[in-house]
Order: structure tokens, then sequence, then C-alpha cells
């Protein structure tokens, strides 16, 4: 089985060829992130305006190491949501035309459960049960993955999912949109004992960042925010405390659910300071999966993986879709 | 051979199945979402299996889902089948709903929220034709002076202000009619699927 994927719920054009066996063929992101950089976020009316003229020349390029293009590829995932709708519907409604133009059969899938079994590709020997941290610009979630029909939301945040909160706390350090990655720049050279942050951690397996976000601004107040050095301390007292909350509560999840076996993913995964915090704590107990970085931020081979295992466990869509901005998390 | 035309930037969406010499095959008008058009095409598809050699679509402005669902729609249809895909402005098509008996008309459409989408067309031997671009007026903004003037008004929604007297003109042909006119009035060349431009976003009105 042979899927064309795409996945353009929020602000990355993506398409992918991914065949059974979890091997991918091909995987193409077109960014818009430096679009959107100069409105420091994500512009919804503009993200779903490049979808459309950037989708197109994606399929193809995806397209291109299989043998007869769309004629040599069984079927089409497309991610159905969440995420912004005039986003998704550019997907839904392209896949929709080219499967009726092509009579290939249509799967939309869960664009979270896409972030999970993007770990599959990685490591495709990965059987659940496993717990999951699916940290991105939109989610902070823990999930008990018990099978591939049955994954429980554990815990989530309860207000700025992880992702957005780097993003704030770097437009506060004078930094640039998207936070993650400068702030991980910054941090670099950073001392992160030199500001002590609290680390807000919840009852449940719930996360809040909000309060963190607070700490850093009332910090700021009594600093001088274009002196280099105190960015980069403030950067590192702040990744740290954000990596320590995320990592304590897998690790009190994945003791409570009793796996052996953690998955980190989605965007803010790609975060080198979260993927050796994780390596190092869950050495001795447990196996680690963090895909490498491009199946960690948005990208198609993801959705064509859930794509195999929804099309396996239920076929494909016989009904028409339509984009779902609002689909619960991991809902089937 | 067979052209599909579809104007998905209105709520009740138009879908038309032409024939070469521009003849309605097959029409259907749909309300509802993506899904709806969807199903509706596929049995729109189904009931005349012609080959389809080229696709038009309604660009806008109108619905902001609507127009990007009709476009993506597209893309995808003549990326799958190598046909081009043609694109015309969605005031033309409802200025298309009227014989082109002269003169000049304006079009006007609800852009949501108390504002209104307006375009000027002149008639011609290849039917309307626009002077100028579209122009959108939010909730209580003067009207442009060349609006009043319009000798003919084309106003399918009934939402004329009070400083443009009514002229009488209502839709006189049907959705598919205005789009097969257009179809073989108006198409042009087409465009590759991938050489789309996203000029037909400017001006996608309000209703979000
Ligand atoms: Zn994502």
């Amino acid at each position: 089985m042979k899927l064309l994927a795409i996945e353009t719920s929020c602000d990355e054009t993506a398409a992918a060829v991914v065949e059974s066996g979890w091997t991918v063929r091909s995987s193409v992101v077109a960014s818009q992130a430096q679009a959107h950089a100069r409105y420091g976020g994500v512009v919804p009316e503009l993200a779903a305006r490049m979808h459309l003229e950037r989708l197109g020349g994606v399929v193809a390029e995806a397209l291109e190491p299989v043998t007869g293009g769309l004629r040599g590829v069984d079927g089409i995932a497309v991610t159905r949501g969440p995420g912004l709708v005039g986003c998704l519907a550019v997907g839904v409604s392209y896949a929709q035309g080219l499967a009726l133009a092509t009579g290939l059969p249509l799967v939309g899938v869960n664009h979270m459960t896409g972030h999970v079994l993007a770990a599959k590709l990685a490591e495709p020997d990965l059987e659940p049960p496993f717990v999951a941290l699916v940290v991105s610009g939109g989610h902070t979630d823990l999930i008990h993955y018990r099978a591939h029909d049955d994954v429980a939301l554990m815990g989530a945040t309860r207000d700025d999912a992880a992702g957005e909160a780097f993003d704030k706390v770097a437009r506060m350090l004078g930094l640039a949109y998207p936070g993650g990655p400068e702030i991980d720049r910054a941090a670099g050279s950073g001392n992160p004992g030199r500001y002590r942050l609290p680390r807000p951690l919840l009852p449940d397996f719930n996360f809040s960042f909000s309060g963190l976000k607070t700490a850093v601004l009332y910090l700021l107040r009594g600093l001088d925010p274009t002196d280099p050095e105190v960015v980069a301390d403030v950067a590192a007292g702040f990744r740290l405390a954000v990596v320590e909350t995320l990592v304590a509560q897998l690790e009190a999840a994945a003791e409570s659910a009793g796996v052996s076996q953690v998955v980190v993913a989605g965007g803010v995964a790609s975060n080198g300071l979260l993927r050796e915090t994780v390596r190092e704590r869950f050495a001795k107990v447990a196996r680690v999966v963090i895909p490498a970085a491009p199946l960690c931020t948005d990208n198609a081979a993801m959705i064509g993986a859930a794509g195999l295992v929804r099309s396996s466990l239920r076929g494909f869509d016989r009904e028409p879709l339509d984009a779902e901005p609002g689909l619960r998390a991991y809902a089937a | 051979m067979a052209e599909l035309v579809l104007d998905t930037s209105v709520r009740g969406a138009g879908l038309v199945l032409l024939s070469e010499g521009g003849a309605v095959l097959e029409s259907r008008s749909v309300t509802g979402g993506a899904g709806s058009v969807q199903e509706s095409l596929r049995d729109l598809l189904e009931a005349v299996p012609a080959p389809v050699s080229s696709v038009l679509v309604a660009r806008g402005p109108g619905s902001y889902l609507g127009v990007r669902s009709g476009l993506a729609w597209g893309l995808g249809f003549c990326q799958g089948r190598g046909v081009p895909i043609h694109l015309v402005g969605s005031l033309r098509v409802v200025a298309e709903t009227v014989d082109p008996a002269g003169g000049q008309a304006l079009v006007l459409r609800s852009a949501g929220r108390g504002g209104l989408l307006g375009q000027l067309f002149s008639a011609s031997d290849a039917g309307w034709t626009a002077v100028g671009p579209s122009q959108l007026l939010g909730a209580g903004q003067d009207l442009p002076p060349s609006w009043l003037g319009a000798p003919g008004l084309i106003d399918p929604e009934g939402i004329a202000p009070g400083g443009l007297s009514r002229r009488g003109l209502v839709r006189a042909r049907g959705l598919d009619q205005a789009l097969a006119r257009l179809a073989t009035t108006a198409a042009g060349p087409g465009v590759p699927y991938d050489q789309v431009s996203a000029d037909y976003a400017v001006r996608v009105g309000a209703q979000r």
C-alpha cells in the first residue's frame, strides 16, 4: 500500500508518499514561516492563500520518486482536523478533487494522531502501548496510546501550549518568530541557573505555562532586555523550566500508565534540550522514541503514517469529507 | 468532451457540466459544505461520463471558505486529470445572469457585516466586460460616484442601498446558464494547475 499524503492544517504546505512497512518515499514541506514572521504569528487568511498557491507543486514534487506518479499510488490521505478552517478546507477540497479525478480512495486523518505516529516512521518496530508527550504551538498533551483504536488523553495544557509560550517569551526578549528555535539559540550561551523560574506542576498530568510566562514578564521588569547576556540567561532559565516541567509530567504519566515505552512528538520535540533530558531521565526505565526533527514539525509523512493505520483499521472513507477545525485531538 | 464549471463563492453553489458546444448537459445547485459539493460533483460526473477537458472556477470575491474550497477542488481535479483550469471573477458570473442589453450595469453583492461588493460591467459581444476591479465597501461607507451613475443594476440579493434606485434587473437566466455562457465566451486559454496566482484572493469578501 502506497499513500500520497497531504497536510495543510496550519502554516506548512506538505505532501509525502508513504508505503506499508513505514517507508517514507518522499516528504516535501514548503514552510510559510518567513511569510508569517513579520506578523509575529500565523495569519490564517495568508496561510490558506499560500497553501492554494503551493500545494500543486508540492504534491508534484512528492510524487517524483514514484514510478507512474499518481497512477503509482493506491490512495490519498489528508488532514481533516484539527487546525485552521481555511487551511484545512484547501487541503481537504484539493484532495477530494484529486481523488475524484483519479478514482483513488481517500482517507481523512487526525493531525494530532499523525504527530504521534511519526514515531512509527522513526522506529517501525514500536508497538503500543506507550505514553506520548505531544508538544507543539497549539498542543501540550500527554496521551496513553494503548492500541491504534484505543487512545486516551491523560492531561493537557490548561492555557498556553508550550510552543505558544516559547513564541510569547521570545517576543518579550526581542527575539523573532517562531520563538522555539530563537530561544534555543539564545539559550545556548546562557546560564540557566542565574534566574530561577517556577516549574508549574498541575495535578492529573495537566500543564499551565501562562504563569511561567508572567514570571518572565515580572523578571524582565527589573532587568535590561537589550543586554545580550540578560537575554541569553533568561532564555536559558525559561527553556530549562519548560523542559523540566514537561519531563516531570511525562515521568509521572508513564509511571501511572505502567508503560515501558515513551514517545515525544510535535514541533517542540525538535528542541535539543528536551530530547536530551528525556533520553537521560528514561535511560534505565523505558524505551524512548523521539522522531528526527523533520518528522516532529508539521509534515505530511506523519499524515501518511496515520493514513496507513486508519485505512487498515476502518478502510477508506466512503462519505465525502469536510474540514473539521475543531476535531478533538486523537479522535478516530 | 465536457467542460466542468463551478461557482462555490455563493451559498447556493452552482455546478455545471457543459458539452463542447456549450450546452448544459447536467447541473446541480448545492447548499452545504465541501462534503456536499464533493457528493454533488461525484454525482454530476457519474451522470455524464464524458471526459472533462477543462474546469472553470469562480475565483471570488465571495464566501471565504467557498472560494477557497472551489479553487482547491478545481486545482486538485485539474492536476489529477492533467487538464487546464480557468478562473473567472464571481461578480462576472452574477452579471452573466442577465442579457447584456447594452450600456453598463453595476453588480452588487453582500460582503457580510453590512458591507457591499460591487463591480461595474459594460456590454460587449463577448457578454459583460468588467470596467475596473471590484470594490469592497464597509457598512455605512459612501458609494463611489460611478456606481450612482450606472444605468443598470444587477442586485440578486436585493441589497441596493438608498442611493441607488432599483432599475428592475434580476436574474434573467439561472446560474447554470450564466456559467455556461461564461465558459463559452470568457474562459481564455486556461492556466496550468501550478501557475495559479493568489490575486483572486485580494478581494475575497468578508463572509467569514
Ligand atoms: Zn502540528
